[in-house]
């Protein structure tokens, strides 16, 4: 199937602005060039500091690149990017309910649709049990998982990941990277995934792209939809991963 | 649970007889129209208490006291927010407010007295500026210490001023603004009686410094005693509120 482009990111740079008078700016992505379409999810890996999240800063508009052109091709609301912070960003005196509520605030939307949005991305999280517990009260998959219902209500056009899952233990990790996969697919919502581990980024999306010296280069693409665990424990997993390590060090 | 809670009461009643016995000690050392002994300051407590002879001076202190804080709280927490909020208001009011800031609230009082005279409004305008201080930069301190994750969740979800406020920065500045209030009302009570000492005809202040002049020390102390028992019970109200609004700090931890 090929989907229409959804993200278009042409000769993107970003420079950190001088801190003092006289000094040269430190250069942290140079002449990035991404396509994404609708549907697809890709991760990007890389080292700390490689200039990963600096990236999704960019497609979420908290940061302005330097030089170069981010071109959103289509938003169906009013959000066309929803982001899943690495600290997660969940308000610790709203409960999951309103957590994710907060997501539609902007929308026009009347209180039963909204409820309705609340409650559907709650069930499809599996975490509609927790509804009316603070961040607090919850464990760090749960959390995770609320604030990723969160994004979904705010149904965007691209979902943004920056390290979400690296708190948590491979269990819960995985049975959340399909889950969220599953759900993404069937929703046909893009995603960026930026991680440094490539077992994350092999199971969890259609391309790898390794970021180094500030340059984006794809480094394994595949085609199989179902990442089932004869996929994660077969061979050529094992070869793919060692071409992402590879890459990023 | 029940363990810590009598060691706390034991402790207190140990602590107020240590007080009183040092108090009583003491007094015997001195004459009791410059150091009154508990006994004769505790008869004039109940005096004032049952002729009533008081309670005009505690509500017109109250009164003062209530309004004055009031008027810093309203004025001291706008200020705060729009102040910590817009980086243009920061820039002008903030250097305004820091240099006024240090200026002790009681060295307002001779130009209080010359500009409203001795009465109310001039106690109302020392106890705004005691109380607008703390407020002010208990705010102001809490609006900027905002996550930044918290600002991005806002621009993320493109929320309007109003609902960024409602939702996300007022919620997180409240136990700023409790402990704000927690120092503004303590200076508000202390200055409520300096101002009255100088500057009023009604009060509690004015009810200790008429009973200097006619050496009545017992009623002094049994006024510094209201005084002292009435400051808490507004520090109690605060930890109150801020119990019933901070109540999501105190949750347990999930696994």
């Amino acid at each position: 199937m090929v989907n229409e482009l959804c993200l278009n990111l042409s000769g993107v740079s970003f420079s950190y602005p001088c801190a003092q008078k006289g000094e040269t700016k430190r250069s942290l992505l140079s002449n990035i060039n991404l396509k994404v379409s609708c549907g697809e999810i890709i991760s990007v890996c890389g080292k700390n500091g490689s200039g990963k999240s600096t990236l999704l800063n960019l497609v979420a508009g908290f940061s302005v690149p330097t030089s170069g052109k981010i071109v959103h091709l289509e938003s169906r609301g009013d959000i066309f990017a929803a982001m899943v912070f690495q600290e997660l960003g969940l308000l610790e005196w709203k409960n999951a309910y309103e957590n994710v509520a907060l997501g539609l605030l902007s929308k026009k939307v009347t209180d039963k649709e909204k409820e309705e949005i609340v409650l559907k991305n709650l069930v499809l999280l599996g975490v509609l049990d927790d509804k009316d517990k603070l961040p607090k009260e919850l464990s760090g998959g749960l959390k995770q998982r609320v604030a990723i219902a969160r994004a979904l209500a705010a149904n965007p056009k691209v979902l943004l990941l920056d390290e979400p899952f690296s708190a948590l233990d491979w269990n819960v990790k995985e049975k959340l990277i399909k889950d969220l996969r599953k759900i993404l697919k069937s929703r046909n919502i893009s995603a960026i995934f930026v991680t440094h581990n490539p077992d994350d980024a092999l199971l969890f999306s259609d391309k790898v792209f390794a970021l180094t010296n500030g340059e984006l280069v794809m480094v394994s693409s595949n085609t199989i939809n179902d990442k089932t665990s004869a996929f994660v424990e077969s061979e050529a997993f094992a070869k793919e991963r060692l071409k992402v390590m590879r890459s990023i060090i | 649970m029940v363990e810590k809670h009598l060691l706390k009461w034991m402790g207190a009643v140990f602590a107020a007889i240590l007080f009183i016995s040092i108090w009583a000690t003491f007094a015997m050392l001195f004459n009791s129209f410059i150091f009154p002994g508990p006994l004769e300051v505790f008869e004039s407590l109940i005096t004032l208490i049952f002729t009533g002879e008081i309670f005009p001076h505690i509500l017109a202190t109250l009164n003062r006291a209530i309004i004055g804080f009031l008027l810093g709280l309203i004025l001291g927490s706008t200020l705060g927010y729009l102040t910590g909020m817009n980086k243009y208001i920061d820039a002008v009011l903030k250097p305004i407010i820091e240099l006024l800031r240090p200026i002790p609230p009681i060295a307002w009082i001779p130009l209080a007295i010359l500009w409203f005279g001795i009465g109310d409004a001039s106690a109302f305008f020392i106890i705004f500026l005691a109380s607008f201080f703390p407020v002010f930069t208990s705010v102001y301190f809490g609006v900027t210490s905002l996550p930044i994750v918290c600002e991005r969740v806002s621009k993320n979800y493109s929320l309007t001023f109003s609902q960024k406020f409602v939702h996300i920065v007022f919620p997180f500045s409240v136990p700023y603004l409790i402990n704000g209030c927690k120092t503004a009302i303590g200076w508000a009570w202390m200055c409520v009686i300096a101002a009255e000492i100088i500057a009023s005809s009604q009060g509690l202040g004015y009810f200790i410094e008429i009973n200097r002049f006619s050496l009545n020390t017992s009623s002094v102390i049994s006024a510094m005693l209201i005084i002292g028992v009435i400051g808490l019970i507004l520090q109690k109200v605060i930890q109150v509120i801020e119990t019933k609004l901070t109540s999501w700090r105190s949750v347990s931890h999930g696994e």
